[in-house]
Order: C-alpha cells, then sequence, then structure tokens
C-alpha cells in the first residue's frame, strides 16, 4: 500500500511532507515489488499532475515564469473543458453549433449518448478521464461553475418568453425541439454535476463529504445513461476515498465522551461516509437485480470487492458475487469468477477471511443449486494457495490426533506415518525457530492474523472446498446409479451439461491432493473407480446423456493416481482397476470430443511414471498403445509412441515384442495366443503378439512418426541404451497437435520430372472423330438459317426504306413512332408487303 | 477484419499476381483489331461479341420460324440484288481448291481465304448497310459446307507446303521465318486472315459439332500462332470460357488446345492459360449448376493434366496455393473465427483442396512433392477436425476420400479409422457437443437439421463409413500388421451392432465384419509362419506380395465392389 496511499495523503496542504528531493527519496524493496505488482493500482501516479499538486502545496511561492506557466495552463484548460464537454464527439460536431433552433446541437448530443450507452467500460473510462482533467483544473473549475449557473438561468428564462408565443403555428415544433433541447440540456447539467461533485470529493474529501450525497441522489435519475455514469462515478470516488482501514462507528458511551474538535471532525466524516456507502450499495443491490443495470451493478461491486476488501459491508458485496459467479451473462460470470479469484490470490488485503467465506458460500451455492452451475464457479478455486508450512503442520496436528486415535490402521501404516512424522518433526523445529523470530519483526507491522488464526481458516477453507468436491463426487455418482428414479431432473440436463462440474472438481482435487485428509481417501478412491468404470457398468441403461465422458473417466484415474502418488503411495488400495480402465479408455477415445491432453497426461501419470509395474500389463499397454496410434491422428499417435518407448525402456522383456520368436519364448505367459479383443490388460497375452505395427507406422505420413516408429523398431539391436527420451507424452501431444503446425511446405531442392514424353506419343488420339458427312449436313443447314436471316433482314430493311420514304412524303412524325414500334414484332407483319 | 479479407482473397490473388501483366495483356487485346491487312478489311464493326453459345437457343427458335418463311421467300427474291458482288459457286470453288490442292497456289488460297472469311462470317455482319467495295458472297448451302471444310482441313497444310516445313515444326522455326523470307511475307496475311476468321467461327457457331471441328482443326496449326502474340492470347481467352462450359467434347477439345499451347509456348504461355483456367474453374465453382457434380471433376482433371505438364511451374503454383489454404486454416483453427471458417466450409476452399489433392495424387510419382504432400495432409486433417459434428458428414466424407485418395497415390500410411469411427455415432447427437454448437450457426453449405434425424441420414453414415473403411483396408489387406490396423475399427463395429437398432443397417456392417476378420485370420495365419523381426523392412515388403496381385481374395473383391459401389452413389445429396 506505501507507495501510493502516501501520495494520495499529501494532497491537502497541512500534512505535507518535509521537503525531499527527488534523488534522495529511497524506496524499499518491499514498496518497489508492491507497485510493480499492482501496476494498476500505480497507475495512476504517473498521470498526476504534479504542478497542480505544487501549486495547491506550496501555493504562495510564484515566480514570474509561475505565473506564466499557469496562465497558459489555464488557457489549455479551458479548451480541454470545452473539449471535456463534449467527449468522443466527431470533431465537426464538436463546431460551436449553438443555434437557437438548436438542431445540429440536439445531433451531436444523441451520438454521444449512443456512445455511452454502447459500452459501459468505455464509459467508465470516459469518466475516470474526466476526474483527472477535474483534478487538474479544479480551480479553473470553481470559478467556472458561477458563470455557469449564470448561464443556466439565462437559458431558462428563454423558454419562457417562446411560452408566450404558444399561439403560432410553429409552436408545436418549438415545443418539441424546446423538450429535446431541455432534454439534452438537463443531461448535459447532470453530467457537469456529477463531473463537479467528484472533483471536489476527490480534491478534498473530508471538506466535501455531504457531496456524495447528492452524487447518490442523482442515480434516481430516470435516464438509464445518467444512472450508469453516477454509479461508476460514485464507484470512482469512493475507490479513491476509502481509507484503508475499516471504519468502527462510536458507540453510545463514546459519543458521550467530550472529544475535541478534531476527532469531532473525523467522526463525523466517517459517520457520512459509511452512509454514503452503505445506501450507495444498497442501491447497486437493488439495480443488479434490474437486467438494465445488472453489468454496471455487477462491475461496481466487483470493482469495490477487489479494490477494497477490508472495508465495511465487504460481506454483502462478497455474498452479490457469489450469487453471479454462475450467471448465465458471460461478462458478468467472468467479472465475478476474476474477482474471486483475484481475492483468493491476493489474500493480504483481507487476512485471509474473505477466502474462507466465499469458498463457504461457493460451496453453499452449489449445495443449493444441486451442482447444476457453470463450471467456472468452480475453477476458481484452483487460484486458492495453501500455505505448505501451515497446511502440513495442521495435517500433522490432524494426524497425530488420528494416530492416537485409531489404533485400528495397520502397521505399515503407522510406521510410516511414524517416520514422516519424525522427519517433519526435526524440519519443523528448525523451522519454527527462525519462523519466531521473522513473526516477531513482522506483527508489529502487519495487521495480519497471527499463524493460529490462519491455520484455522485455512483449515475451515479446506474443508468447504472439499466438501463441494465431494458433494459433487456424490451427486454425479448418484445421477449415474439411479437415472431410472430421477427422471424428471435428468431429462433436463440442465444448461451445462449432464455434469458440469466434474471435470473442474476431478481437476481441482488432483491439484489438492496434498491437502487432503487420508481419512478421506479410501472413499475418494471407492467413487473414483466407480465413476471411471460407470460407462462399461452402464452401457444397458438407455440414458446415454448421463454418462460420463471418456475425458471425465480419464480424471478419475488420473486424479486416483495422484492422490496415491501424493501420499505416497502410503495406502494400500489396489490401482489394477484404473489401469484396466484406462486399458479400455483408450479405445474408446475420440479426438475432437475428448481432451487428448488429458489422455496424455494419464498415459503420463499412469503409464510413464509407474515406478513398478508388471510385465504382462506393460505388454499389453505396448501392444494397446502401437495399435492406437494406427488409428489416430498424429499428436495422439505421437503421445502413444513416446510412451511405448518409455515402456519399453525400462521392461527390458517387453523388447521381445520387437522379435519375430515362435511362440514368444520363455515369458509368454499363461496365454499362448493374443487375445486383442480383451479387456482386461492381464489377460491379454500380449506377449505372444510381435508389434508388426511399428512396420506401417514407419510408412506414416509424418516423418517425426515414421521415424520414432523406426528407432522403437531397432531398440533391440541397437546397442546404445542411455537415449532416455526426455519428452513426455503430453509434450509430445501439444508439439504435434494441428494448432502448432506450421503448414508451410519446405522449399528444398526437388526432382520434378516433366509429363511431356507422354505426350509425344499420345498425340494423335486426342483428335475426335468428326464425321464430315454429319459436319456439312450441320453447315449446311447453319446456312440456310443464316441466309434466311439475311434475306428476311434485307427485305425489312428495304421495306423500311420505302415506307419512310413514303412517310416523310405524307405523315411526317407520327406514323413513323408507330412503325419503330411495329419493327420488332415479328416477320409476319412483314409478309404482307 | 481487414487482415482476414486479405486472406481470404489471397489464394486467388497471389497466384494471379504472379502473371498479372499478362492477364492484363489478354484484357486489352479484346478489341485490338487494328491491323487490317489485304482485301479483309477488317470490319471493326463485329459488335456483339459475345460468344456464340449463349444465344444458341434463340437462334434455333428463330431459326424455325425463318425456315418456314424462307421456303416461300428464297424463290422469288434473289434477284433482287443490284449491287455487284462477287458470288462464289460451286464450280468456282471446286476449281479454287483444285488450284490449291494441287500447285499449292498462293493467289487461289487467298480468295478461298476471302470466302471463307466471308463464310464464317456469314449472316454476322451488320446487313443493310452497303458494303464498301466488293461484297462476297455465297451462292448456295453447298458451297458454303464446302468451303468451310475444305479450307478448315487443308488450310494448314497449305501453308506447310508454301513455307517448306516439315509435320513437326516447333515455335522456334516459326520464329525464324519471320526474318526476310519473302515466303513467309506472302502467307503471312494469309494465315492471318485464316485465323481470324476461325476464332470468329468458333465464336460465333451456334453449332457444336461446328465449334469442335474447328477447334480441332485450329489446333493443328497451333505453332503459327507464335507469330501473332495478340491472336494467341484472344486464342487462350476464348479456349479457357469453352472449355469452363464442361460439354464434354467442347471441353476437351478447347482444353487440347490450351495443353498445346502451353506445351509449344511453354514459357510465355504456361502461366497465362493456367492462371486462365484456375481462375475460371474456382469462380465456377462458386456458382453451383445442374451438371456441376460431373463437370467439376471432368474441369478438376484437365487442370491438373496441364499442370502436370511443367512441374516446376506448378510445384511454386501449388506451394503457393495451399499455404494460402493452409494459413487459413491455421486462423481458423486457433480463433474459430467465424469469417475464416465459413471459408474454409466454401466450395471454394474445398474445390481448391481438391485440385491440390488429385495434382499431387497424379505427379507423387517420380516427383519429389514430399512436403507438399505432407503439407495436404495435415490441411485435410485439419478441416476434418475443424469441422465436427453430423451436419458436416457431406465435408468429413470428402475429406477422407481425399486421405484415402493421397495414401493409395503414394503409397505411404494415413491413418483415418479415428476420422471414419466418429461418424459411427452420429445418430447420438443429443449429447451437447460444444463446438459443434458453436460452429453450427456458421455454415450454410452443411446439412439441414430435419435431415440428421431422418433414417435415410444414418444409412448414409454408415455406408460412408464402411466404403472409406473398405478402401482404407484394400489397401492394406496384404499388409503385414492389417489385423492390428482393423482391430480397433472391428471392436467399434461390433460395439456398434450391439447398439443398434435397424436390422438392415446391423446386415450390412456384420458382412463387413465377417470379410474383414478373415482377411485379418488370412494374414495372421500367413505371418505365424514369418521367420522376420518387424525391422526387417524388405522382408515385410515382399511379405504377400504375390497374393495381392492375384487379387483373387473374396475380401479383396468384396472391398472393390463397395469402392465401386461407393463411387456409383457418389452423387448423393
Amino acid at each position: 500500500m506505501g507507495k501510493n496511499r502516501r501520495k494520495d495523503k499529501a494532497i491537502p496542504p497541512p500534512q505535507l511532507p518535509p521537503e525531499v528531493r527527488e534523488e534522495e527519496i529511497e524506496f524499499s524493496d518491499e514498496d518497489v515489488k508492491y507497485v510493480e505488482e499492482n501496476k494498476d493500482y500505480a497507475r495512476f501516479v504517473s498521470r498526476i499532475d504534479t504542478t497542480a499538486i505544487n501549486r495547491q502545496c506550496v501555493g504562495e511561492a510564484k515566480t514570474v515564469e509561475d505565473k506564466y506557466e499557469e496562465e497558459r495552463s489555464k488557457k489549455k484548460v479551458q479548451q480541454e473543458e470545452k473539449g471535456s464537454n463534449e467527449i468522443q464527439v466527431d470533431p465537426v460536431d464538436v463546431l460551436p453549433v449553438k443555434t437557437l433552433d438548436g438542431k445540429l446541437h440536439y445531433r451531436t448530443v444523441t451520438k454521444k449518448s449512443k456512445l455511452a450507452e454502447a459500452d459501459p467500460e468505455e464509459a467508465e473510462e470516459e469518466d475516470v478521464l474526466e476526474d483527472e482533467h477535474i483534478l487538474n483544473k479544479s480551480q479553473r473549475r470553481a470559478k467556472a461553475k458561477k458563470s455557469k449557473k449564470e448561464a443556466k438561468k439565462q437559458e431558462t428564462e428563454v423558454p419562457e418568453e417562446i411560452l408566450q408565443e404558444e399561439e403560432t403555428p410553429q409552436a408545436a415544433v418549438l415545443a418539441e425541439v424546446k423538450e429535446e433541447l431541455s432534454a439534452e440540456e438537463s443531461f448535459e447539467n447532470k453530467k457537469n454535476r456529477l463531473a463537479e461533485l467528484g472533483m471536489l470529493l476527490l480534491s478534498d474529501p473530508e471538506a466535501n463529504i455531504r457531496s456524495l450525497k447528492e452524487m447518490l441522489d442523482i442515480s434516481k435519475d430516470e435516464n438509464a445513461k445518467i444512472v450508469k455514469l453516477c454509479l461508476l462515478s460514485v464507484l470512482a470516488v469512493f475507490k479513491d476515498i476509502i481509507p484503508g482501514y475499516r471504519i468502527r462507528l462510536p458507540t453510545d458511551k463514546e459519543l458521550e465522551m467530550k472529544v475535541s474538535k478534531e476527532v469531532k471532525k473525523t467522526r463525523f466524516y466517517e459517520s457520512t461516509l459509511l452512509k454514503a456507502y452503505k445506501s450507495y450499495l444498497q442501491k447497486l443491490m437493488a439495480f443488479e437485480r434490474q437486467s438494465v443495470y445488472n453489468q454496471v451493478a455487477n462491475r461496481c461491486i466487483c470493482t469495490l470487492l477487489d479494490a477494497k476488501p477490508h472495508f465495511n459491508f465487504r460481506d454483502n458485496l462478497l455474498t452479490a458475487v457469489v450469487r453471479n459467479i454462475s450467471s448465465p451473462d458471460e461478462v458478468v460470470r467472468r467479472l465475478c469468477c476474476s474477482t474471486i479469484r483475484s481475492l483468493f490470490s491476493n489474500e493480504g488485503k483481507h487476512g485471509g477471511e474473505l477466502t474462507v467465506q466465499a469458498v463457504r458460500l461457493i460451496a453453499d451455492q452449489v449445495k443449493s443449486q444441486n451442482c447444476q452451475l457453470h463450471p467456472n464457479s468452480i475453477e476458481v478455486f484452483m487460484s486458492i494457495r495453501f500455505d505448505e508450512d501451515i497446511g502440513k503442520r495442521d495435517r500433522e496436528e490432524a494426524n497425530k490426533k488420528k494416530f492416537k486415535k485409531n489404533d485400528k490402521r495397520n502397521n505399515q501404516e503407522e510406521q510410516n506415518q511414524a517416520q514422516e512424522n519424525e522427519r517433519k518433526k526435526s524440519k519443523r523445529e528448525m523451522m519454527s525457530k527462525i519462523r519466531d523470530e521473522v513473526n516477531a519483526d513482522y506483527r508489529g507491522v502487519t495487521f495480519e492474523p497471527d499463524a493460529m488464526e490462519r491455520r484455522k481458516m485455512q483449515t475451515e477453507t479446506l474443508s468447504a472446498v472439499f466438501e463441494t468436491y465431494f458433494r459433487i463426487l456424490r451427486k454425479t455418482m448418484f445421477s449415474i446409479g439411479e437415472s431410472s428414479t430421477e427422471e424428471d431432473t435428468t431429462l433436463n440436463p440442465g444448461a451445462f451439461g449432464p455434469h458440469p462440474l466434474l471435470a473442474p472438481c476431478l481437476d481441482g482435487l488432483g491439484k489438492f491432493t496434498q491437502q487432503l485428509d487420508l481419512d478421506y481417501i479410501g472413499d475418494l478412491m471407492n467413487y473414483l473407480k466407480k465413476l471411471a468404470s460407470s460407462s462399461s457398468v452402464s452401457t444397458t441403461k438407455k440414458k446415454n446423456s448421463k454418462l460420463l465422458t471418456v475425458s471425465e473417466r480419464l480424471r478419475c484415474c488420473l486424479v486416483a493416481f495422484k492422490v496415491m502418488r501424493s501420499n505416497l503411495n502410503a495406502l494400500n488400495v489396489d490401482l489394477q482397476d484404473f489401469f484396466v480402465q484406462l486399458y479400455n479408455l483408450l479405445l474408446e477415445y475420440r479426438p475432437g470430443r475428448d481432451s487428448g491432453e488429458v489422455l496424455a497426461e494419464s498415459l503420463k501419470i499412469m503409464l510413464c511414471d509407474d515406478r513398478h509395474q508388471d510385465m504382462q500389463k506393460a505388454a499389453a499397454f505396448v501392444k494397446r498403445l502401437a495399435t492406437f496410434a494406427l488409428c489416430f491422428g498424429c499428436a495422439e499417435s505421437m503421445s502413444a509412441l513416446v510412451t511405448l518407448k518409455n515402456l519399453l525402456q525400462r521392461n527390458v522383456k517387453c523388447r521381445n515384442l520387437l522379435e519375430n520368436d515362435a511362440g514368444g519364448g520363455s515369458v509368454s505367459g499363461s496365454i499362448a495366443k493374443y487375445q486383442p479383443y480383451a479387456t482386461d490388460p492381464n489377460l491379454s497375452g500380449a506377449f505372444a503378439s510381435v508389434l508388426w505395427e511399428l512396420n506401417l507406422l514407419t510408412k506414416h505420413y509424418h516423418p517425426a512418426i515414421s521415424t520414432m516408429a523406426g528407432t522403437i523398431s531397432n531398440m533391440n539391436t541397437s546397442q546404445n541404451q542411455t537415449f532416455l527420451s526426455a519428452v513426455t507424452p503430453q509434450q509430445a501431444f501439444a508439439d504435434y497437435s494441428l494448432l502448432k503446425e506450421s503448414f508451410e511446405p519446405k522449399s528444398e531442392s526437388r526432382k520434378l520430372n516433366n509429363k511431356r514424353k507422354r505426350e509425344s506419343g499420345g498425340e494423335g488420339e486426342d483428335d475426335p472423330e468428326t464425321d464430315t458427312v454429319e459436319l456439312k449436313k450441320k453447315l449446311k443447314e447453319n446456312f440456310t438459317i443464316l441466309r434466311g436471316i439475311k434475306v428476311d433482314e434485307r427485305v425489312r430493311m428495304e421495306f423500311e426504306k420505302k415506307k419512310q420514304s413514303n412517310m416523310a412524303k405524307k405523315k411526317p412524325t407520327k406514323k413513323q413512332c408507330n412503325v419503330e414500334k411495329k419493327k420488332p414484332k415479328s416477320p409476319k407483319s412483314k409478309k404482307k408487303f | 477484419m481487414c487482415v482476414f479479407r486479405c486472406i481470404e482473397e489471397s489464394p486467388k490473388d497471389i497466384v494471379i499476381d504472379a502473371v498479372f501483366d499478362k492477364d492484363e495483356g489478354v484484357v486489352v487485346l479484346d478489341g485490338g483489331d487494328s491491323d487490317s491487312d489485304g482485301y479483309l478489311a477488317e470490319d471493326s464493326a463485329v459488335v456483339n461479341g459475345t460468344q456464340g453459345k449463349i444465344s444458341e437457343t434463340e437462334l434455333k427458335k428463330q431459326s424455325r420460324k425463318l425456315a418456314r418463311l424462307n421456303k416461300k421467300k428464297l424463290v422469288d427474291e434473289t434477284d433482287s440484288d443490284t449491287t455487284k458482288r462477287k458470288v462464289l459457286s460451286g464450280s468456282a470453288l471446286s476449281s479454287f481448291s483444285n488450284l490449291v490442292d494441287e500447285e499449292q497456289s498462293v493467289q487461289a488460297l487467298t480468295s478461298l481465304l476471302n470466302w471463307y472469311r466471308a463464310a464464317c462470317h456469314y449472316g454476322h455482319e451488320p446487313s443493310g448497310i452497303t458494303t464498301p467495295d466488293i461484297c462476297y458472297d455465297i451462292e448456295d448451302s453447298e458451297t458454303f459446307a464446302n468451303v468451310m471444310i475444305f479450307v478448315l482441313q487443308k488450310a494448314d497444310h497449305t501453308f506447310r507446303s508454301v513455307l517448306g516445313l516439315s509435320g513437326s515444326a516447333n515455335k522456334e522455326k516459326v520464329l525464324k521465318l519471320n526474318n526476310n523470307n519473302p515466303k513467309w511475307d506472302s502467307v503471312k496475311p494469309l494465315i492471318k486472315s485464316f485465323f481470324r476468321s476461325t476464332i470468329h467461327l468458333v465464336k460465333q457457331a451456334a453449332d457444336l459439332e461446328i465449334t469442335v471441328f474447328a477447334l480441332a482443326q485450329l489446333r493443328v496449326s497451333v505453332v503459327f500462332f507464335a507469330a501473332f502474340p495478340d491472336l494467341l492470347n484472344k486464342l487462350i481467352k476464348l479456349s479457357v470460357d469453352l472449355w469452363v462450359t464442361g460439354e464434354e467434347t467442347l471441353s476437351h477439345q478447347a482444353f487440347l488446345i490450351l495443353k498445346d499451347i502451353s506445351m509449344v509456348f511453354n514459357s510465355e504461355c504456361f502461366d497465362a492459360c493456367f492462371v486462365n483456367m484456375y481462375k475460371a474453374f474456382l469462380h465456377d465453382c462458386d456458382i453451383p449448376k445442374a451438371n456441376s457434380e460431373k463437370r467439376l471433376p471432368l474441369l478438376r482433371d484437365s487442370l491438373v493434366e496441364l499442370c502436370s505438364q511443367d512441374m516446376q511451374k506448378s510445384y511454386t503454383k501449388a506451394s503457393v496455393s495451399i499455404t494460402q489454404l493452409a494459413k487459413l486454416l491455421k486462423m481458423a483453427l486457433a480463433t474459430k473465427n467465424k469469417e475464416a471458417v465459413e471459408k474454409i466450409h466454401s466450395e471454394h476452399y474445398t474445390s481448391c483442396l481438391d485440385l491440390w489433392v488429385s495434382f499431387i495424387a497424379a505427379n507423387v510419382q517420380g516427383n519429389d512433392l514430399q512436403s507438399l504432400l505432407y503439407t495436404v495432409i495435415q490441411v485435410i486433417n485439419g478441416v476434418a477436425t475443424l469441422f465436427i459434428g453430423p451436419r458436416y458428414l457431406l465435408l468429413r466424407v470428402k475429406c477422407i476420400r481425399w486421405l484415402n485418395h493421397l495414401s493409395r497415390a503414394s503409397g505411404i500410411f494415413i491413418p483415418i479409422a479415428s476420422l471414419v469411427l466418429d461418424m459411427l455415432e452420429y445418430k447420438t447427437t443429443n449429447d451437447g457437443e460444444k463446438q459443434k454448437k458453436k460452429l453450427e450457426a456458421v455454415s450454410t453449405v452443411k446439412l439441414p437439421k430435419n435431415w440428421l434425424k431422418s433414417q435415410n441420414f444414418q444409412e448414409q453414415c454408415i455406408f460412408s463409413v464402411i466404403e472409406l473403411l473398405a478402401n482404407h483396408f484394400a489397401q492394406w489387406s496384404f499388409h503385414i500388421s492389417f489385423p492390428e490396423l482393423a482391430t480397433i475399427s472391428i471392436m467399434r463395429l461390433k460395439k456398434f451392432n450391439e447398439r443398434s437398432t435397424m436390422e438392415g443397417l446391423k446386415r450390412v456392417v456384420k458382412r463387413f465384419i465377417e470379410q474383414v476378420e478373415l482377411n485379418i485370420e488370412f494374414v495372421q495365419m500367413k505371418r505365424d509362419e514369418a521367420a522376420f523381426s518387424p525391422n526387417d523392412q524388405q522382408a515385410i515388403e515382399t511379405f504377400l506380395q504375390l497374393e495381392k496381385r492375384s487379387k483373387t481374395a473374396p475380401y479383396t473383391q468384396y472391398y472393390q465392389n463397395i469402392v465401386d459401389k461407393g463411387l456409383g452413389t457418389k452423387v448423393k445429396k
């Protein structure tokens, strides 16, 4: 907060900081970092008009140059003022057209209002801009106000004069014009008023705090544009003047006590501010429900919450934001989501309390909406940052308790945990020593809640997050399992698809596996197992739409593996089922419908990273991946081949698949023949097969795949075993997806043969055999026709000539017209002659 | 927006740019009948420059009416002429033709050409206004036909014999004649007159056969056009116009002329020919016509044939054009920009792609087109993945056909199974596919929604799947890894059969599965006997080659059957 706030406060003259020369100011690293992180907030610094501030603060000491400077800037300001009234209007329209009849003037205004209407965002900017102007020219403005009022009086007098002449026929028109004029005038006036008030407030909030109320009153206007403008300008004011602390209104007791003038003044200021703020919020909440103002109101709410998350009434703001987090309006939804995200990621502003609340509220909403929300509303959880240290300590303690509580757990686990705890303990002790020192320093500076508090909040957050996640899982399970009972809801899967929240939920679970309580893991795994295999279970049921998609099921497998891995495989859960799922899902995968990234990630996590692999299983996957690569696009093929290579590298015996040993040698296993259609990798008998696919893959049109297939098929013979590939399946998938394709044919030197030789031989054949007799006949016919036309034409011409000459003698003009009309009719008319 | 505008048009623009100056020349030349020679006072009043083709029907109607009149009138009105005119009689013609035939008399040829000119322009001169000095007239239809045919047939031969050129004179020789050769000086105007008259005839002729005949005769003497670049340009333009009509013999004949021109005058005229044809072709694609299903492939094939004449030039053209296509696609893929997506779904784009696919397929053997081939495959893949959803069935089928075609022509492996198998599940369209929805509003060429539920549509889906897969499998049916290639497809098809309720379709699918399984079994059996490993390239190359050539296996015939049937029903819609 440091830097910019200090500058803010520097505006009123009395608290002017001691003169320090620019070069001597030292910024602490913290400050610099803060400004860098929050460039958006600091941007105004660059726009501050230092001369204006100086003028105000330093005041009297004016040199001649300064005066000159001032004169000039005044002039400029004057010009700008004119301009600012007509911001962003076509310069042609700005030309002085304020004639009495006012029509031209009216045109400019409609244009402007359209502009304002078209984009509230722009309007806001415009407004802010205006505020800036105001800041610069505050003094000038004050003078201008008076003259303007006078002008207004004059203008209001004019209509009265006109009123008297109402009898004239132009009266109606005049009245209309006048109405338009006054409407536009009042619009203009209100706008100006808003600007003035805002400027006053910004220049000296303490003195002008009462103006807030007046500003707010403008929002009762009927004109929607004015209301929007008002809301936005008040927002700008609040954003600026709200202090960095929460206002606590004095109790009655305190009020009774005698206090100094200063304190009274401050109290008054604070209470007015708070009152105004409250009524503003009430207005916002009311407007938010109206569709016209929905976006503006939401923008205001989000901006306020984002900028001043510490201030009073933040709970109301938060509730409003969360309520709209799944709004069907995309702009509003985005806004709300990004606000929540920024709350999560900038916990320093509100000490983390809002995080807990927000998560809690979202969880409640998920509950009340029965998981039918937009995916975005859950995706925001991904931005929550759980402090590793606090989290760890937290979990440890929980574990300890558990450790004491239930001794039923098997020994292995206990040992594991004990070791873990010991290790962590020593670490923790060291850490805590350091932390104590740091904390002692730190607490003095910040008003952050202490570690205990934070830990508590974090636990709460976590529990809310996981509650949401589990609710979604359970809901999905339920809807899959008993689709028949829930007929009416299943018929309308809602606007967001059948399982809108599942994907982000699984992603979240994958991310927060570290924080997951061991107690839940067993249940979680069961859920995941059921979800992952949901499709195969319920194929008999007709409800297709309720089934999970391939991506969702892959995600389930993924999460299961992630959970296991992050818990150091502490639990003795059999992951075999997930392998079976993956084995079969490979076949159901459809590019375009299913997410290839998820597939690649599952290949990476489940196959490449798996440490102890069953040979049968590995061989089965090798075979399946090779088959898979034959059917799909290059990105999928490439990631499959990368995985395949990885598997072969780690399982030496699997390389037998590269050789055509009769009967598969000694490792062939129990199944003697390869069963390509088997659903269980362990029963596929893959060891009995040979990777013939690789040969076809070397003919693949994509050079990378063909070389990859080549290297794999030569793996056995080449002695160089150090070529561990660094590329992951995900990387391969991303690299070879069509989006990355450059699509540029390389222009290398190439061998091109023209096909001319072919030509010399086939010269004669191309001539079509024309029947001369037939041709002759046709030509004759043609001739007769043509001659007919010609003769006919000639006759006609001659006839015309005669007729014309005749007519020229007798009836000069009229007949001629007749003839000309007749002429094109038909040959029949001529026949008579 | 502006960027897209640029790119949207660039596929044409860039190619045009390369030869723009020439293109302009053609246009300018339209009215340039300046230097007249000999008696043949070229009338600049050939007003109706439009092709004879257009007025064909009109003329016929008129002719019928007039025919009736003429019968009566011709008899009594022939004697009304007053101006002195040269009337060609049958006897005069035969004597002239004898002179030309036996002695190569230039004199006789000159007068014959005059008559010929008169014949060609017969009926097209503005009548009524008395012609300057001499007026050529023709006695009767017999003579008219004779003079036409005689001149058209013999002119080239006579020119050559007068000039002493052998049959296979090339451009250089003709150009050499230009320099101080008295013979040439005497013959040149004759040739020019002949060309002019014939071009006029071709332009105006009402009858298809006459046009074709004239074109065929003109083609023999294409070499002589070297001396008349203006006329050459005219001829190119005319031929392109005729070519694009797509009427079989006419189009073919016109194309042959263009091909000859581009061969004989390679350096100058190939670009002009190609660009004009390319533009005409693409322009034609935009306007759907009744017979375009048949015509477009015809035009495309001839264009490809032309391209194959000069690989160097057409390679650069193809490269530029394909890059443009790819750029557009890339934009569409990355941004889902509405305009770009729409552009891709247009006939324009697909026709252009179709052209280059055919070009590459025709020339990939013996030429190093690998990079073009690769890019085109990626572009097609991109198009196929850009448009998902049942309403784009036709486009997808087209894409896969291209891929199959390319694969077959080049012998490389292009996986299509996943693209094809998507279509199996087209009937379950209820589940919300976001991308589909997004694109749905975009195109107008796609299938209407109500089609999707019809049984016909589903049948079409399945038949397409079977046809495309059969095509794919037929290519690799004797490859050692055929069993694996077919595995996933067979599994999917089986699943489909389990779920489907339409007995008719199930039967078709079942039969297909049976045949493929037969094939799998056969290959599996054979390869179990094999003693080599997957990395033994040579052994695999020879594996089952004998069987492949014999083409007697039942499934081979089955595939062939399906593919043939597929071609038959291609004109679906």
